[in-house]
């Protein structure tokens, strides 16, 4: 048809039809995409009846265009071509012509829905597979542990043992002493919280860790992980050096999972060890800041043989071990490092020769990953009533509910350990309001509000203490420009009053 | 696409025959074939596709553009899907490949019924269907679709 023929060689099937729908013209590839032939569209030109959909009205559409004279684009929809099986999914662009006649091109995105889809189930797939994965190797990792666990639980229960059996002979004699029943007392009660312990530390490990994240004192997670391994290993007398530093070191991560981490790192230690035969074996455990790299770094290291430079680059891939049949899955590491990668760290032989092994891992410093993981969580973050709020405390616990408190009340919160991290992570982000605890290590909240002001003399600071720092507060308010004071213990109506009262007329004062 | 591709190949001399069936799409895996790079001619028989996307074309022209330029291909049988995608993509069939057969629609009036007719690429002059006797008649056939269109691969 005249007119029309620049659109003969175009990818996209084409038809134009006239007001009573029958084709007028078609293009090359509406011939191809129909699988029909021009014979078969002479013999029947009626659109409608070589385009089949089963969830749009095809000649209501064209209609409707006809009538308003306005160009309709149909949601995707699945066609069938000539009553056969196979469908596409398509998008239908009709436009409206002159002399009352509709053009429908035709847009095929069959191969995209279906790469789509499967692309869909694959992942659903694979985070399945991901998770069994990581609950096999825990439980693999339980099955090892439970061997020596039950063994060192003998331990305790016999002692609880003979200081009841002390008790029953000490209640028979003629003159009870007191003093003996107590102290074989205060034994039993020891040694049966070592075994409480010992359990409970087991069970947290066990059940599935849901992808929660809280700030925690990594060097807590240490402790734990120390005590469900050194059930295995004290035994074999490795000495333990556990360096623990002065201050928290935080971190915004799934307790459970860290943990894990932990865990294969000292397992692994005390298998390579014990495999050497190491004379006066040791593992040290060390953790601190690397505020130039913006990390947290944990160092586990041996006094074993080292690992031969040429497996050192095999050690994270999966089901690779070097360790007996039946002693390791080989997953540990493969999983350690899918973890602290998930954090955005990083998980590395630090050092490995003669003298022994140095694992580091880096998690980034709560700051970065507070900024990350809550702007997920807030709405409209580019609504102007959505506020950053920056909370400065050294504390995991005041952490975690203040996040909570702040994402209720619908502002994007962002947590900073102390004094230190927080000037150089306003050095880079804007907030809103600042609250920090007064009293903190190295820095304390007058301290650090000092250096704030320096940078900023208008954003409105909050200090977080107890009642034992009014004076403080009174004395420096002024000078620092601080707004108020929340005093711990604080609910939720506290924070919301504070933070609400500043946002909307910040040149009042408020005192809780 | 759901079909899966079934790759059948041979070597007679320093030729490679490869049969094709089931469906070229994102899922078809050529390595059978690519084990057998730098013969010095290959052979592809399409008689058995029943389906192809454009997945599938991304898939085949990468593959075959691997066998280099030396090499002497040849496409046997090509279905019209094949043939469709043929006129619609560049780089399906290289420089060094040439179609020796393929089929043509034609349609015989007297009995109402469509016939798919392996044609030879020689048969074609001057991007003309060739005239074609129904095999159930003695009519001659029409050619059911656009000669210039369809015949435009045919160099």
């Amino acid at each position: 048809m005249e007119g029309f023929s620049v659109l003969d060689n175009l990818f996209e099937p084409i038809a134009v039809v006239d007001k009573k729908f029958d084709i007028v013209y078609y293009n090359n590839y509406f011939v191809t995409f129909t699988s029909s032939t021009p014979r078969q569209i002479k013999k029947d030109p009626a659109l409608c009846e070589i385009l089949n959909f089963s969830q749009y009205d095809l000649k209501k559409a064209l209609g409707d265009t006809l009538k308003n004279k306005k160009d309709t684009l149909s949601r995707e929809v699945n066609l069938s071509i000539n009553g056969k099986e196979e469908s596409h999914t398509v998008v239908i662009k009709i436009i409206s012509l002159d002399d009352d006649k509709l053009m429908l091109c035709l847009n095929d995105v069959s191969v995209e829905t279906q790469l789509h889809e499967k692309y869909r189930s694959q992942l659903v797939e694979l985070r399945s597979s991901h998770e069994q994965l990581m609950q096999t190797d825990k439980l693999a990792t339980i099955g090892q542990l439970t061997a020596g666990i039950s063994h060192e639980i003998n331990n305790p229960l016999t002692v609880a043992l003979g200081g009841s059996q002390n008790i029953e002979y000490f209640l028979e004699a003629e003159k009870v002493d007191l003093k003996e029943v107590t102290t074989s007392n205060m034994m039993i009660l020891e040694s049966l919280k070592k075994v409480v312990d010992i359990i409970s530390n087991m069970k947290s490990f066990v059940h599935k860790a849901e992808d929660q994240k809280e700030y925690c004192d990594v060097s807590e997670l240490i402790l734990n992980g120390i005590k469900l391994v050194s059930n295995g290993w004290a035994k074999n007398n490795v000495e333990f050096n556990n360096i623990v530093p002065e201050e928290a070191k935080l971190c915004l991560v799934n307790k459970i999972e860290l943990e894990q981490v932990i865990v294969n790192l000292l397992q692994n230690a005390v298998d390579a060890l014990e495999e050497a035969g190491t004379k006066n074996p040791e593992i040290t455990i060390s953790l601190d800041t690397n505020i130039d790299e913006n990390c947290l770094e944990l160092f586990v290291k041996d006094n074993g043989p080292g690992i031969p430079k040429d497996i050192q680059e095999e050690i994270f891939k999966p089901f690779f071990t070097t360790k007996k049949v039946g002693k390791g899955t080989g997953l540990g590491m493969a999983i350690s490092e899918r973890l602290i990668n998930k954090y955005r760290g990083t998980i590395e032989i630090a050092e490995s020769n003669s003298k022994g092994t140095t694992f580091v891992v880096q998690l980034p410093l709560i700051e970065d990953s507070s900024i990350s993981h809550n702007s997920r969580l807030v709405d409209n973050l580019s609504n102007d009533t959505v506020k950053t709020i920056l909370v400065v405390d050294d504390e995991p616990q005041i952490l975690n509910i203040m996040e909570k408190f702040i994402q209720e009340a619908g502002h994007l919160f962002i947590g900073s350990s102390g004094g230190e991290e927080a000037l150089k992570l306003l050095g880079d982000v804007e907030v809103d309001v600042i609250i920090s605890d007064y009293h903190m290590p190295r820095m304390n909240g007058a301290q650090f509000v000092e250096k704030v002001r320096k940078m900023d003399d208008e954003v409105p600071i909050l200090f977080l203490s107890s009642a034992d720092t009014l004076s403080e507060y009174e004395k420096e308010k002024d000078k620092l420009g601080i707004s108020g004071l929340i005093i711990k213990p604080f609910t939720k109506e506290d924070i919301f009053s504070s933070i609400g009262y500043l946002l909307t007329d910040e040149d009042d004062d408020v005192t809780e | 696409m759901s079909g899966s591709l079934e790759v059948k190949t041979k070597v007679v001399d320093s030729k490679v025959v490869v049969e094709l069936a089931g469906a070229i799409d994102e899922d078809a895996d050529f390595s059978k074939i690519k084990g057998l790079g730098g013969m010095h001619s290959y052979e592809f028989n399409f008689d058995n596709i029943n389906a192809i996307n454009s997945c599938g074309v991304r898939e085949w022209t990468n593959f075959v553009s691997s066998l280099g330029e030396k090499a002497e291909i040849r496409y046997l049988n090509c279905r019209q899907i094949i043939i469709e995608q043929i006129n619609m993509v560049h780089g399906f069939i290289p420089e060094n490949a040439s179609i020796e057969s393929f089929y043509a629609p034609y349609f015989c009036e007297d009995l109402d019924k469509e016939y798919k007719i392996l044609l030879k690429s020689g048969d074609v002059i001057e991007k003309k269907a060739p005239k074609v006797e129904c095999p159930d008649g003695d009519h001659e056939m029409e050619f059911d679709a656009i000669e210039g269109q369809y015949f435009n691969f045919i160099k």
